[in-house]
């Protein structure tokens, strides 16, 4: 909660992110105006000049008489497109007596945004900002129908080739040349490579386009062992052990079980990658208190020190990178789903040197 | 022969499907909109399964749709459906459109083909008679899925309702790692509050009552350090 102390002892509480910097800076002179209207610094028609040129909707109601005082033209304007009158719903949360903040919906799809605010010293008078988010609203779909289409245009092509590749290595049954043999396994790892970046790329761009995450209440270790499931094989191939131990007493927690699966499999994978063969990737869940403590423990060299303020940073690759292949992406959307859960990430090297790195995660059972 | 319907928009995947089902002996048949697939099923019923892509690039007949029409035929038809990955609340719709199961593109060659087995024995054990509903592990072993009964050798063995139901999960979708954790979720119930050793405890028991040798056994099997495995069947 943000809370801004304004000149007249006007408090302003803001309890959502939706209202941009615009609406914000309309908050500011609104209230400036209004409470230098009151303080008799500024005459009734000046004030209401003031107000009119604001370019979000502004209202101004009496609790005690229930009636309207002032509206600007852009507040004039939503109302009369409003499913529900604003009043009844403002005077109601003028009862609670704190600040909130809701949506309304409209004609043609109109949606408002509305934020009470309460002057501290005059508690019959409530002010009521409306923001029309409608085209914000629209924009977010676009952009979210963007990244679904992106995310099948990519995917489909993937398929195919990864499809046909597979067919070809099989029913070529070893009596390819080692030089084709050859480049078709350069083809049908960097495919790999691709069908790996794609989820990653498109995690990415939806944690930008700030998508609300879809959290229910799940347990994580069985999300960590179908990832572990899922990477079994590529494991196996380098003969490397996937080891899950979860504590008994482990609750279900909030999260969204996409992302979640997306963090594992980027952690083990992150370890398999880097550790050695034959060797062993640990992947731990305890509850201590309120926070499950997660962590996955590779075997691999370990994380040069001079790399380890930056693994999380987006594209970075550093010295550990130079071994194996890496983008620098999956470490980073671990960090932003992690945050997103209101998590802690952090990454510890296990000894001096060569002992391996853990990857350790605190999320709040609450958060 | 087990025929397979292949509905995918897309005929570069659609072929690379069939493909690879060729290559594990089904037989298939691919159509290329939900129109063709819900015509082609109409006159057709020699069909065990139905490989479905979600987003058939038809706005009015999308996978959802070809998937609630199948349900509402007499019979029973499973439907494997495909998404693209990530697109959590698509499967589980997909699911309460009645699909079976659900797997994610770019998929897996070796988790797809499992998939479809495991999807075509659940279906089996559902819909049969009581005769046919007996899965033949091999000579020594034996479930009758419907009576709920093992018989070992030819002997029946006693389970409790839990073992049972453990052993069905594992024997229904082998040849996997399964993690303790999930098989708590899967056998006993999400809302189910277990530890790992529950689970080590009824395989402890089901092989003493299952394995010629418990020590040392042959069906069901350690993955050391997560689970537990069905072998292949």
């Amino acid at each position: 909660m943000n809370t801004t102390y304004l000149p007249n002892a006007i408090v302003f509480e803001s309890s959502t992110h939706l209202f941009g910097s615009l609406i914000g800076l309309c908050v500011v002179v609104a209230l400036l105006v209004w409470g230098g209207y009151r303080r008799g610094r500024a005459s009734a028609s000046l004030w209401r000049t003031m107000l009119a040129k604001v370019p979000s909707g502004i209202v101004a109601f009496d609790t005690h008489k229930q009636e309207l005082v002032f509206a600007n033209q852009p507040a004039d304007r939503l109302m009369k497109q409003l499913d529900a009158p604003l009043m009844d719903q403002a005077l109601e949360s003028a009862q609670l007596g704190n600040q909130r903040s809701w949506m309304i919906h409209g004609e043609d799809h109109l949606l408002v945004q509305v934020q009470t605010v309460v002057l501290e010293d005059s508690r019959n008078t409530m002010l009521v900002l409306l923001q029309d988010m409608t085209e914000h609203q629209t924009q977010k779909a676009t952009h979210r129908a963007f990244i679904q289409a992106l995310g099948h245009e990519l995917q489909t092509p993937l398929t195919a080739i990864q499809g046909h590749l597979t067919h070809i290595a099989k029913r070529s049954n070893g009596e390819m040349g080692s030089e084709l043999a050859g480049s078709l396994q350069v083809v049908r790892d960097e495919i790999e490579r691709l069908t790996w970046l794609t989820p990653n790329v498109l995690t990415i761009l939806k944690l930008d386009a700030d998508q609300v995450l879809n959290r229910r209440l799940h347990n994580l270790g069985v999300i960590a062992e179908e990832a572990v499931q899922d990477l079994w094989e590529k494991a196996a191939a380098r003969k490397i052990s996937l080891y899950v131990e979860v504590d008994s007493a482990l609750s279900r927690v909030l999260v969204d079980r996409g992302a979640w699966k997306q963090v594992f499999i980027n952690l083990i994978d992150n370890g398999i990658k880097y550790g050695k063969d034959g060797g062993s990737v640990k992947i731990s869940l305890q509850q201590i208190g309120d926070t499950q403590v997660i962590m996955v423990t590779d075997d691999g060299p370990g994380i040069a020190s001079s790399d380890l303020p930056h693994i999380f940073n987006t594209l970075y690759r550093g010295e550990r990178q130079q071994h194996a292949q890496g983008s620098g992406l999956g470490l980073s959307i671990v960090q932003q789903i992690v945050e997103r859960h209101n998590g802690h990430i952090e990454c510890l090297n296990n000894g001096v040197e060569n002992q391996g790195a853990t990857f350790r995660i605190a999320l709040p059972l609450h958060g | 022969m087990t025929h397979i319907l292949i509905v995918d928009d897309e005929p570069n995947v659609a072929s690379a499907l069939s493909l690879l089902l060729q290559s594990a002996h089904y037989v298939t048949t691919v159509v290329h909109s939900g129109r063709t697939a819900l015509d082609t099923l109409a006159t057709s019923m020699v069909f065990d399964l139905v490989l479905l892509d979600l987003n058939l690039g038809d706005p009015l007949i999308n996978g959802l749709m070809v998937c609630r029409e199948i349900r509402l035929r007499s019979v029973y038809l499973p439907v494997i459906m495909l998404t693209i990955h990530d697109s959590a609340d698509e499967k589980v719709m997909g699911l309460d459109f009645g699909a079976d199961d659900y797997i994610t593109k770019p998929y897996n060659d070796r988790e797809l083909l499992a998939r479809i087995r495991a999807t075509l024995r659940t279906v089996a054990v559902r819909t049969l008679s009581h005769n046919e509903s007996i899965l033949h592990i091999d000579d020594y072993l034996e479930i009758d899925s419907q009576r709920r009964k093992v018989y070992r050798a030819g002997e029946e063995v006693e389970l409790t309702r839990r073992q049972f139901d453990l052993l069905l999960y594992l024997v229904l979708n082998p040849d996997r790692p399964w993690g303790r954790q999930t098989l708590l979720s899967r056998v006993w119930g999400e809302d189910f509050v277990g530890v790992d050793r529950t689970v080590d405890r009824h395989i402890s028991d089901l092989r003493q009552k299952l394995e010629p040798d418990p020590n040392n056994p042959i069906y069901i099997l350690t993955e050391h350090g997560f689970g537990y495995r069905f072998r292949q069947w």
